[in-house]
């Protein structure tokens, strides 16, 4: 399973990378800014997009937004990261069509099974087979 | 090329987190200090607080993370409301100070 996080802060970008790839064995892309993950995402089709809600210029609600406006990558399924994470929020982004939220801070050691748990969840949901 | 043990990847990226922590504290220390001269510096302290309340938490400082992201939401209820802004903005300088060096 291919992973692309997009978060602003460097340090969540160094954990998060480190969490997906070396103890969740998960192909990790990382992005700084919403422009950088359409570009990824565009280049190298992930299979899921990790992104983090409150972001600069360009936040995370805007840029799930832009994605889904973007028919090559519309379909990409898409769990919010939150620092923010009411359950009112969380609704507000599984009703928008997010398929998962986590709040952060997460813990490192559990984050790659929160992914692929929501990622599996949704393609046993949506397309009705297994994940690989 | 020998093959880093994740968890041992894991420790060394959290002291090295932990070693510029004291740092990033009075950097929130001095964002929030400057949130008294305007929006903008409210906004940019904002900000900080809430990468490095998301941060603290990942990189294994749950109380850093809890106290900061209580100084994130004082901070966004001065950005809600500009009447109670000054107020607010002295209760955020009051509680960094009592994580942060000042």
């Amino acid at each position: 399973m291919k992973v692309l996080l997009v978060d602003d802060e460097a340090d969540i970008r160094t954990i998060g990378r480190l969490s997906l790839e070396r103890i969740g064995k998960l192909e990790t892309l990382v992005a700084a800014s919403a422009r950088e993950a359409i570009v990824l995402a565009k280049a190298d089709r992930p299979d899921v997009i990790l992104l983090d809600v409150l972001m600069p210029e360009i936040d995370g609600l805007a840029t799930f937004a832009a994605l889904r406006e973007d028919p090559a990558l519309a379909t990409i399924p898409v769990v919010f990261l939150t620092g923010r994470a009411s359950e009112a929020d969380a609704l507000r982004y599984l009703a928008i069509g997010a398929i998962g939220v986590i709040a952060k801070p997460f813990d490192p050691m559990e984050l790659p099974a929160a992914v692929h748990r929501m990622f599996e969840h949704w393609m046993l949901r949506n397309l009705g087979g297994g994940s690989e | 090329m020998v093959d880093v043990d994740p968890l041992a990847e894991l420790a060394e990226v959290r002291r090295a987190y932990a070693a510029r922590l004291p740092e990033k504290l009075a950097e929130l220390c001095a964002a929030v200090e400057a949130a008294r001269a305007g929006e903008n510096q409210l906004i940019e302290a904002h900000g900080l607080a809430h990468r490095l309340a998301g941060s603290a938490g990942a990189y294994g400082h749950p109380a850093v993370s809890a106290a900061v992201a209580e100084i994130e939401h004082v901070l966004a209820a001065a950005l809600a409301d500009p009447a109670e802004r000054d107020g607010l903005i002295a209760a955020a300088i009051a509680r960094v100070g009592a994580i942060g060096p000042r």
